[in-house]
């Protein structure tokens, strides 16, 4: 069940060149949301009609955490709000990750700004768990993962810091042998996810992205092509209300 | 004062002009969670073909300045699983249950008139002007010979009142209008969306996969006041008005012009309060205003 209303901030920063941070007071929100979830924001500029969708980095008692890139007007504006003003939010939207029932050790594979919701989802994992975190430039959020026990192995396609390269290539280099993935990133890395993972007969999770409009399965908007259990044919399976999270086995890459 | 809301259209009475436009809220389903939808006079709700539908290749959304485009294609899981799944959900709420039917040939449309011509649902919506599939849609709306044909065609195996939506995308809408009465409809619905493009200029390629899909959102709503507007005063049918309304304001444009409901779409994306906003909007209006019945203020625009 997802709640649609305002939200108050309590806090908005940059933490790191073009990436913020805000947190939001939404109790009813943080009381239901897991790992994996999104919320929608409602500008209130009326030239921006469709929510922004956000995956959630911190699910608090009473607040939600989100790290967004400044990538048009939108989330400019959503950086110039400060603490103590509202904004209206819906949430929690869509499936999230399915955690494990038994203890196991987790692969987990996050890109750029699809690193955020796996923060929540390693606080809540039990188990080994190894964190392979790709970034084009600097880094962000890595000591919160080793804070959180993973181990963690860093790429930066300029070499910055860690692995010079993709994640991807880190991880083939890398002996890990977790027994299930769950990874969120750019398109490209997440079906290399899914190849790997298909060649080394781990279960993989990868939680998706796609343009949306409405953000609760009205609208049909945002599909992703996913094989038909039992048959020889596939359906665009809704990635706001269905996933956003995808057995990677499942996903067909073809588009 | 106890102002009256109801509205008729072919005999169906809706307990306020306020409906959904088909495509922008699933099968009522996706909304009933923030809002009750005993409050609306009518849900309209996604095409349906008589066989299951994939749609288009995604991207299907871009956002414009103040609205959007969309390309999904009609995708929708077909008349059976409609009538087995989405009718009983419906009929729990007090609301009257519009069917947008689509096809890609005739023959397909009028499929789905008849599987739903023994079922509960209490009106019909021919969607003859959807401009993102490449047969049936758009096609069959554009030229007043053809919407006719269609039109008679499907009033043969629909038993239920039959509305035609329109598309803008015509010389002159009153010829289309007069065309689909003359095939047979009940009422009329429009507009449809117009055909638009966005695209990103750092990639340098449309942004969706289609490159060309339907405009919606407030740009298109005085085009659609005026069609409205033209229809009401050429041909004696009931009209349900729809294109970018997204305030009680809007919507009483719409029935000044001359229609008899209207519908809310796009709008509901930005709020999804917007459908129950509205209707309170015009209660107050009219109570504000002594207007006893929303027939008072219908098409005073000379």
């Amino acid at each position: 069940m997802s709640t649609y209303g305002i939200a108050t901030i309590c806090n908005n920063m940059e933490i790191v060149s073009g990436i913020w941070q805000m947190e939001l007071y939404a109790p009813r929100i943080a009381a239901e949301a897991i790992p994996g979830q999104f919320i929608n924001l409602y500008s209130d500029d009326n030239t921006l009609l469709l929510p922004r969708p956000m995956s959630l980095s911190a699910i608090l008692s009473d607040r939600l955490q989100i790290i967004y890139r400044i990538v048009g007007k939108g989330t400019k504006q959503f950086s110039a709000l400060h603490r103590g003003e509202q904004i209206k939010i819906m949430g929690p939207l869509g499936n999230g990750f399915m955690l494990p029932d038994v203890q196991k050790h987790s692969i987990v594979i996050g890109g750029g700004l699809g690193i955020p919701p796996l923060l929540e989802l390693v606080r809540q994992l039990k188990g080994k768990t190894d964190a392979f975190l790709g970034f084009s430039q600097k880094p962000f959020l890595t000591e919160n993962f080793e804070q959180l026990g993973a181990s963690v192995y860093v790429a930066t396609q300029d070499g910055c810091n860690g692995y010079r390269g993709n994640v991807m290539e880190l991880l083939e280099n890398t002996a890990s042998d977790g027994d299930i993935i769950f990874a969120c990133g750019p398109r490209p890395m997440l079906r290399s996810v899914s190849e790997w993972a298909g060649r080394h007969s781990i279960p993989s999770q990868l939680s998706m992205e796609e343009r949306m409009a409405c953000g609760l399965g009205a609208c049909l908007g945002c599909v992703v092509k996913v094989q038909r259990k039992g048959a020889d044919d596939w359906e665009y399976l809704k990635v706001c209300k269905d996933g956003p999270v995808f057995w990677g086995a499942e996903v067909i890459w073809d588009e | 004062m106890n102002n009256n809301m109801e509205v008729s259209i072919a005999g169906i009475t809706l307990k306020n002009p306020v409906t959904t436009a088909s495509g922008t809220f699933g099968s009522g389903r996706e909304y009933s969670e923030h809002i009750d939808l005993n409050c609306l006079g009518g849900i309209t709700v996604k095409g349906i073909s008589d066989e299951p539908w994939k749609g288009n290749p995604v991207p299907r959304i871009a956002e414009t300045r103040g609205g959007m485009l969309n390309s999904i294609g009609l995708q929708n899981p077909g008349v059976k699983h409609f009538i087995d799944n989405d009718i009983p959900f419906l009929r729990q709420y007090d609301t009257k249950i519009i069917v947008n039917i689509c096809g890609h040939t005739l023959t397909q449309y009028c499929s789905v008139a008849e599987r739903l011509s023994n079922c509960d649902v209490d009106l019909l919506e021919l969607n003859i002007s959807c401009p993102n599939v490449e047969e049936g849609g758009l096609s069959f709306g554009t030229k007043p010979h053809v919407v006719e044909s269609v039109v008679k065609a499907v009033r043969h195996y629909a038993k239920q009142p039959l509305i035609v939506k329109l598309s803008p995308e015509v010389t002159d809408i009153t010829e289309i209008a007069k065309a689909a009465v003359s095939g047979g409809a009940d009422a009329l619905s429009l507009i449809n969306t117009l055909r638009g493009m966005k695209i990103d200029i750092r990639n340098r390629k449309a942004i969706l996969a289609n490159k060309i899909g339907g405009y919606s959102g407030p740009g298109i709503m005085p085009i659609a006041v005026r069609m409205v507007y033209e229809v009401c005063k050429a041909v004696d049918m009931p009209v349900i008005g729809m294109g970018g309304i997204s305030s009680f304001e809007d919507a009483l444009e719409f029935i000044m012009a001359g229609a008899t409901a209207i519908a809310v779409g796009t709008a509901t994306f930005n709020n999804p309060y917007a459908t129950v906003e509205i209707i309170d909007g015009i209660q107050q209006y009219m109570a504000e205003n002594h207007i006893a019945s929303i027939d008072k203020i219908r098409g005073i625009i000379d």
